[in-house]
């Protein structure tokens, strides 16, 4: 377990990179999804990507964070470092672990 | 199929990813990897004034923002001169005002949960505000 980061999961959190009011249309939505995945599949296999948006009840919170589950522990590390600092719509992305039971739960804050 | 949908307009507009893995932006000070162990209230704290630096940063550089491609920018709002001709309203006045507002908006956040919070040396919170 590294101190600086918590203990390591196969979900990754990503911060600062969504704004609530881009998720609201369906194109713009689905593009960044697309952005996203295509991003991430390069360092593993991305199992699922939840990217809770405003006024989908079937999740709870998370609204303006993107959470990628991947395969392995080793692929959300390699992920986390490499996409940490780099900029989506202009803003610098920030990683995190999360929870697996939590994002099994649909459990988001 | 939305996907197919999706990939067409994929085409026409490049990825929101910006830099390469050897291209990063650092805010001295301000990691960008997050302890999970921070609870949801220390990690918004950190969020809100890592985007106050952010901001402060593009506008200390005049890295505003201002997309390249003509393509992806919203139509421009109709034109307002000053008396001596000038205009007021340019893309980079708009960017600028924009961010400013987005800063305040955020001191505003930072200051309520804690009325200790320095705001950046460079912010001078809004003489009028119009509600």
């Amino acid at each position: 377990v590294d101190v600086s980061t918590g203990k390591a999961t196969e979900v990754l959190c990503l911060l600062n990179m969504v704004l609530p009011s881009e998720l609201t249309d369906d194109d713009e939505y689905d593009d960044i999804r697309t952005d996203i995945k295509q991003e991430c599949a390069k360092y593993g296999k991305v199992k699922s990507l939840k990217i809770p948006r405003p006024g989908d009840d079937s999740i709870q919170g998370g609204c303006g964070k993107v959470f990628v589950r991947f395969e392995s522990i080793d692929d959300c590390k390699k992920a986390l470092n490499a996409l940490s600092g780099r900029k989506f719509s202009g803003r610098i992305v920030m990683t995190s672990f999360y929870d697996l039971e939590k994002y099994k739960r649909k459990d988001f804050q | 199929n939305s996907m197919d949908g999706a990939a067409e307009r994929k085409r026409k507009r490049k990825s929101r990813w910006g830099g390469t893995e050897k291209d990063k932006t650092f805010i001295p000070g301000m990691p960008t990897i997050l302890p999970s162990t921070l609870d949801p209230a220390q990690q918004e704290a950190y969020l809100v004034q890592f985007q106050i630096e952010e901001i402060s940063r593009k506008l200390r550089t005049g890295d505003l923002g201002i997309t390249q491609t003509p393509e992806e920018r919203s139509p421009s709002p109709e034109p307002i001169y000053s008396s001596d001709g000038k205009r007021l309203n340019t893309r980079e006045f708009r960017y600028r005002k924009r961010l400013e507002e987005q800063r305040h908006q955020l001191i505003v956040k930072m200051q309520a949960v804690n009325p200790e919070f320095k705001p950046p040396a460079d912010y001078k919170p809004p003489v009028t505000r119009v509600s």
